[in-house]
């Protein structure tokens, strides 16, 4: 096993081809409507439910929620917590 | 916000590739209503994982938990959300019955056909076929249930057994991540296995998509998932921000694997969260050297500084491990996706975009 980098790596063309459909349904506002609480104890769990297909542990959940921003290293942080700090 | 409430580090099985350390320390209650405050005090909506050790062992804990945020809930307007990640061991249907009335999401932490491998009970004996009968009971009552495995070498050759193993059982969502952390020693040979098994693995998700029969396996069908949605894998590292952990005497970290380090504190259910810390923190994070110019760098978990750091011990440098892994699973996912897009691209559509 080892670090190595991909070069030319091509996106498949199934992502390629349902992009489109994607953004149309962002920009219509389909959008997830926020996340509650991961699984503990994984690094996949996927949200349950209401915000995708399910759940997790946590850790490798997409960011649309709408009380979160970014900060400019690309963390995203809660509103509140910048309103405090 | 969401807290993972560790309500004891107790636990009635000794898995082999578990980090936490086993003592009898429980959360009091005072902890218990100050955490529960706490997630009610930031964000738009409060969020709790019942974690442990084993958290069914403090039912005691869950339940009044659930009763005192449910009536804030009411009082507050703010949505509560809940979850449990258990061994299962001690499920009952009493519990069960309060946990869909509390629309309690439980992932089950099953290894399927290499339960035994690594699961065992506290005094050695076998795990599988207690966890066996409990999945059921759980499945009986929450169809939705997820079962969470967790794949050390010595189970890589159960990897797609397991798959169909929990399928079959009645699973509809299954969560594989591999064993990380000092307890585990992965070498090339079981990573060679483990590429024939995700293969497996993704021939039998084919065809079930195929049969039309829905599966969701997140080891593969996430990637597919956020390829196509154009989710930056990388940005799922939310040290200190995401979901922070209270440990049973209310201290509070960045995620789970960082507990007990004195540097990492993040302040306690009492006093609240050091703010200035974690921005500290999220100004660490930063991509791993070695991923930077990488053409799957947004495609991988790479900036996950919990798995960094229980592999390298620095949350910003990623390990030789993670990455041949997250290659394997990019490679054999996108191969998957194209034939299941090939094979119906409306209902591959419908399924994963």
């Amino acid at each position: 096993m080892k670090i190595a980098q991909a070069k030319n790596y091509k996106k498949p063309l199934y992502a390629i081809g349902l992009a489109a459909t994607i953004m149309a349904a962002s920009v219509s506002g389909c959008t997830d409507p926020g996340k509650g609480p991961d699984y503990a104890g994984g690094m996949d769990v996927r949200p349950t439910e209401t915000t995708e297909v399910q759940l997790d542990g946590e850790v490798a959940e997409s960011i649309t929620e709408t009380s979160e921003t970014r900060l400019e290293g690309g963390v995203p942080i809660d509103d509140n917590y910048c309103k405090e700090a | 916000m969401n807290l993972t409430l560790h309500l004891t580090d107790n636990c009635n099985m000794d898995c082999s590739y578990c980090i936490r350390e086993k003592c009898p320390k429980d959360m009091s209650e005072e902890v218990l209503y100050k955490a529960c405050d706490l997630a009610f005090s930031k964000g738009t909506r409060a969020g709790l994982c019942f974690f442990g050790g084993e958290p069914l062992l403090k039912k005691d804990l869950i339940y009044k938990a659930l009763d005192y945020c449910e009536k804030k809930s009411e009082e507050t307007g703010i949505r509560f959300d809940c979850k449990m990640t258990t061994n299962g061991t001690l499920l009952d249907e009493e519990f069960l019955e309060r946990a869909v009335k509390a629309h309690l999401g439980i992932g089950m932490s099953f290894d399927g056909k290499a339960q035994d491998v690594c699961r065992v009970f506290a005094n050695g004996k076998p795990t599988s076929s207690v966890v066996e009968e409990k999945a059921k009971l759980l499945l009986k009552y929450m169809p939705e249930a997820s079962a969470l495995a967790t794949i050390a070498p010595q189970a890589v050759p159960f990897y797609a057994e397991s798959v169909r193993y929990l399928h079959e059982l009645g699973f509809k969502h299954v969560s594989f991540v591999i064993a990380y952390g000092h307890k585990v020693n992965w070498t090339d040979s079981d990573l060679d296995l483990l590429r024939e098994q995700l293969e497996k693995t993704a021939v039998y998700l084919k065809d079930l998509f195929i049969k039309k029969d829905r599966f969701y396996m997140s080891a593969l069908d996430s990637k597919i998932s956020d390829c196509i949605r154009g989710n930056n894998t990388a940005e799922r590292c939310h040290l200190g921000v995401r979901q922070l952990p209270v440990t049973p005497s209310g201290e509070l970290y960045p995620c789970t694997s960082f507990i007990g380090d004195k540097d990492y504190l993040l302040g306690n259910v009492f006093n609240g969260i050091d703010n200035k810390k974690v921005a500290e923190l999220a100004k660490k994070s930063s991509t791993p050297e070695t991923c930077k110019g990488c053409d799957l760098v947004k495609r991988c978990t790479n900036s996950c500084g919990c798995a960094n750091r229980m592999n390298t011990g620095n949350e910003n440098q990623v390990s030789p491990l993670q990455c041949t892994y997250e290659r394997m699973l990019i490679e054999i996912s996108d191969r998957l996706g194209e034939e299941l897009y090939q094979i119906d691209p409306v209902r591959f559509a419908s399924e994963f975009a």
